[in-house]
């Protein structure tokens, strides 16, 4: 490379309109310590240092300390995705048990319609055993009254006896 | 996309990106957290990540937004950005070594002290395979201002360090 040809490049260099090409042909003409004329000195050590310094090192282990990053929130993330899980289970199970409290609920209701459904069809018989189920309550409850009426009278005698001895 | 092909895909990345989010916020930790911050974000969209066409251009959008959103929160240690102090040995006495690393230490020291847009440009045009174009979008400056600022920032170095240098001869 003539001295034209580096001037140039250099002009190029510190007015930003270099190419990668020619900053690197400049680097690799001044990387040449010992053949580099002592015109170039200085502009050599000059390029050479702003060239590097603007190449930002990594820093030692960047890479491992990342990957380490990474698998700490991965791990994280696999244990916090069992949750989800775990909710989307319970919501089944808790629409299953619903289902199945509803179903129960329909076929007790339809026990008790049955229950509570006619007994007879013909409604001269069902007169006729209501008669009797009437009859039936209307003597009972007359046997009941009775006794309550001699309860009640036996009732007054000792009512009687407790006053006259108590006069 | 199970965890094997993600880091497969996307941490040979983290060179990139890393020196991207150093380049925007100018601090290695800073740079760090967000770079961790983010490979969490795209494990956690990475089922969108199979639809997109350029996993690469997603990933720096990702990266860039979320160090402008950094350097926007309150959270920013204002001040304390710093010298990255590691440096780039290549010559072989131990007293030539000396030498250079004191002068990549100034260096680093005057690109740092640039204004942010022209710190921005220039390590960002200092990143390999970074194209003019990832650069327009990740500053969101147009390619006649990156020149610009380019132009300005080497400029700038070039000049207080031989200011610096004259002073030591």
């Amino acid at each position: 490379m003539n001295d034209k040809t580096i001037k140039q490049y250099l002009a190029a260099f510190y007015d930003g309109t270099a190419t990668e090409q020619e900053e690197q042909a400049l680097a690799d003409f001044f990387a040449d310590k010992v053949n580099v004329p002592s015109l170039w000195k200085e502009e050599r050590e000059v390029f050479l240092l702003i060239r590097k310094s603007a190449q930002t090192p990594l820093p030692e282990g960047l890479s491992k300390r990342l990957e380490k990053s990474l698998d700490t929130h991965i791990s994280k993330g696999k244990t916090f995705r069992i949750k989800p899980i775990a909710y989307k289970i319970t919501g089944i199970a808790a629409a299953v048990l619903l289902c199945i409290g509803i179903a129960l609920n329909q076929a007790s209701f339809n026990n008790d319609r049955n229950m509570t459904a006619d007994t007879y069809q013909d409604p001269h018989e069902a007169a006729k055993v209501a008669g009797e189920a009437l009859a039936f309550l209307s003597s009972n409850l007359n046997k009941g009254i009775d006794q309550m009426e001699d309860a009640q009278k036996e009732m007054q005698q000792v009512s009687n006896i407790l006053n006259n001895q108590l006069k | 996309m199970d965890e094997g092909s993600f880091k497969q895909q996307f941490l040979p990345l983290h060179p990139k990106l890393y020196r991207i989010a150093f380049a925007i916020t100018g601090n290695t930790e800073d740079a760090e957290d967000i770079l961790q911050e983010a490979y969490c974000k795209l494990w956690d969209k990475r089922e969108e990540l199979t639809i997109i066409r350029s996993a690469e251009a997603f990933c720096i959008t990702l990266v860039r937004n979320m160090c402008l959103d950094y350097l926007r929160s309150a959270k920013r240690n204002i001040g304390q950005d710093e010298v990255n102090d590691q440096i780039f040995v290549s010559t072989s006495s131990p007293e030539n070594e000396l030498i250079e690393q004191d002068r990549t230490r100034v260096i680093k020291k005057l690109i740092n002290e640039l204004p942010d847009n022209q710190r921005q440009v220039i390590l960002l045009s200092g990143i390999e395979g970074c194209t003019a174009e990832e650069i327009e979008h990740i500053t969101g400056l147009s390619a006649i201002n990156i020149r610009v600022l380019l132009s300005r920032a080497r400029k700038t170095v070039r000049e207080k360090f031989n200011k610096v240098m004259s002073y030591e001869r």
